[in-house]
């Protein structure tokens, strides 16, 4: 028998080195996935296939409902976190102002501010104005906490773009807002995707600052699960899962063919 | 089509750094004018006030015989080919071009007829749907040309717009550039610190140091009669020394030179009854040769200190007896047929017509 040269031996260690780290990652989903199909209550045992689980939540009203809120307030939140973000990472790259240094860390401070600390700060002030807590009061509260998300991501890649390029569409007859909308917006896509995709993800699993800041009717789909497995674990949320996962997976496909420029045929 | 450009007393200044200091210029309709100078001259800021990138903190700028002083850049009928190109990289060629002309709000028919016009006359036909990461440095240089031209501004500036060129593109690109000014008949200001290109493109240069005009007219004219020291060395090869009068005749002044060798020059070049001057003498006005050379004929001797081969010439190191070092140019030519080495002693000849006077010193 050929002795293996040492190379081979580290290649072959890399390869089952990448197996575990991805088994690490994904066996559990996998688990999950498998028994979302399964017909025991159990998650032990696999007695047979069935698609009961997911009809049961396609049934559940309340889950549903829920669901809805969910969608609904994170699609929200993502269009006023991409314009606010957007317009704000514009204004400080573009504007030198006294205390622009200041507005830049004050921003970029609440990404790493603790959950706990933002739902009940939340939670206070709309007490102070009185503000019945409900559908706004979620999204007002998403919000400040998402768009910091895209301002960073859309900051990043304006520190890397030619100011030229503002120049040329200006100097070609565009007004400031043309030139803005015209090329500056396009150039800046890949992060303003990236940072949508982070602020309706950040959204959609929202807990802490919810729990907060929703009332009974305004209930999203994590608090809803929360509440379900805080009763007993139940297959439904297999299912659930399995949904999410996939959700996530089609939504990081898209985003990915929306961040690659399109190649126009060779000449 | 064509206009003219006034910059009238201009000054700016970032900070405490002056980077325009009261220049007054004026390039006239149809015109290839280059602004020339070493970096941070301020030749582009002049540039950029022009365009409206900067305003003028005094004087006013002109185009076209009106003010344009406080008009921003997308209201100028002036459009500009940038050192970076900064060709929008979402767009097709096709797309760049048309940028100006679709906010100009042209018809669809006539966009299009435009941009096949302007794609022609910069050679890209081909190249059309292609995004400027897919094209050459020489074919992005052709785009950023093409579109800011394609909208018949009346003026055109171009920003170093060479200088991301190797030398052989280069070239040709200076060919090309200067045809296309004449074929067009726009006015042209072009920046570069490149004094080959300055030579080769403009009808008038205007020279820039530390924010002012040094001097302003045909490129020959500033090689043949530079106004200052700096003039001398920036273009071309000079050697600028100090001179003293020593004799006045009727047609020709004596100098001593450096306090070393003599050398006649027209007396009508003297400024007045000044008793010292710089001088310049041109590196290939030397004439050098083996044999003595009498000094009433403007001969001195030098050793050759240094030899620097630089292709059709040599570029020789030369230390008078008294001192004074001076480059001159030595054909290239075979050994023994008038060549020097290091460490020989060659004969200076200057003809009193080549001595360039600067002024007082």
């Amino acid at each position: 028998m050929k002795r293996l040269s040492s190379h081979q031996v580290f290649c072959t260690f890399l390869r089952g080195w990448t197996a575990l780290v991805l088994a690490f990652l994904w066996g559990p989903i996998a688990v999950l996935a498998v028994y979302s199909f399964n017909t025991s209550r159990l998650n032990i045992l696999w007695e047979g296939f069935t698609l009961r689980w997911y009809a049961e939540v396609w049934g559940h009203a309340p889950l549903m409902a829920a669901a809805r809120n969910s969608l609904v307030i994170a699609g929200i939140t993502t269009i006023a976190s991409v314009v606010l973000g957007t317009a704000g990472a514009w204004l400080l790259h573009r504007y030198r102002f006294r205390g622009a240094r200041a507005v830049r860390t004050l921003v970029g401070v609440p990404v790493l501010m603790p959950e706990i600390v933002m739902g009940a700060s939340l939670l206070v002030l709309f007490a102070a104005l009185a503000m019945p807590l409900g559908f706004a009061t979620v999204v007002i509260a998403h919000v400040t906490f998402c768009f910091p998300f895209v301002l960073l991501a859309v900051q990043a890649r304006l520190a890397g773009l030619d100011p030229g390029l503002e120049e040329a569409a200006l100097d070609l007859g565009a007004t400031p807002l043309r030139a803005f909308w015209l090329v500056i917006v396009p150039c800046l896509r890949p992060a303003i995707v990236a940072g949508a995709l982070l602020a309706f993800t950040l959204s959609m699993d929202e807990v802490i600052v919810t729990y907060f800041t929703a009332s009974p009717e305004a209930t999203t789909l994590p608090l809803r699960i929360f509440g379900l497995a805080k009763v007993g674990l139940n297959p439904m949320l297999n299912a659930l899962s399995v949904l999410f996962i996939a959700a996530t997976i089609a939504v990081v496909v898209i985003s990915e063919r929306l961040q690659k420029t399109p190649r126009p045929p060779a000449a | 089509m064509s206009a003219s450009v006034e910059l009238r007393g201009v000054a700016k200044r970032f900070g405490a750094v002056v980077a325009v200091d009261d220049v007054s210029l004026t390039v006239q309709a149809g015109e290839f004018l280059t602004l020339l100078g070493p970096s941070g001259c301020g030749k582009t800021t002049l540039l950029r006030m022009i365009a409206g990138f900067e305003s003028p903190d005094r004087g006013a700028v002109l185009i076209g015989g009106a003010d344009v002083t406080h008009l921003p850049p997308h209201r100028r009928d002036v459009n500009q080919v940038f050192q970076s190109y900064a060709l929008f990289p979402h767009l097709s060629v096709r797309d760049n071009i048309a940028f100006g002309l679709r906010l100009q709000r042209l018809s669809r028919a006539a966009i299009e007829q435009r941009v096949a016009e302007i794609i022609a006359l910069v050679a890209l036909v081909g190249c059309e749907a292609r995004k400027p990461h897919e094209l050459s440095g020489g074919q992005r240089q052709r785009v950023a040309l093409a579109r800011a031209l394609a909208p018949r501004p009346a003026v055109l500036l171009l920003d170093e717009p060479l200088s991301a060129l190797d030398a052989g593109l280069r070239q040709t690109m200076q060919i090309e550039l200067k045809r296309l000014q004449r074929r067009l008949g726009t006015t042209f200001v072009l920046v570069t610190h490149d004094q080959g290109e300055a030579l080769a493109l403009s009808d008038r240069v205007a020279l820039v140091n530390r924010g002012r005009l040094e001097q302003v007219g045909p490129a020959a004219e500033i090689y043949a009669r530079p106004a200052t020291a700096f003039a001398a060395e920036f273009i071309g090869q000079a050697n600028v020394i100090e001179a003293a009068m020593i004799g006045r005749g009727a047609e020709l002044a004596r100098l001593r030179v450096g306090g070393d060798f003599e050398l006649s020059v027209p007396v009508a070049l003297w400024p007045g009854e000044a008793p010292r001057a710089k001088i310049a003498i041109r590196a290939e006005k030397i004439r050098l040769v083996a044999a003595p050379v009498a000094a009433a004929e403007n001969g001195f001797s030098a050793r050759v200190e240094e030899k620097v081969f630089q292709g059709a010439s040599d570029r020789l190191s030369l230390v008078t007896a008294g001192g004074v070092r001076l480059i001159a140019m030595a054909p290239n030519v075979r050994a023994g047929q008038g060549s020097f080495r290091a460490g020989d002693t060659v004969w200076c000849a200057v003809h009193p017509e080549d001595v360039v006077v600067l002024g007082e010193t």
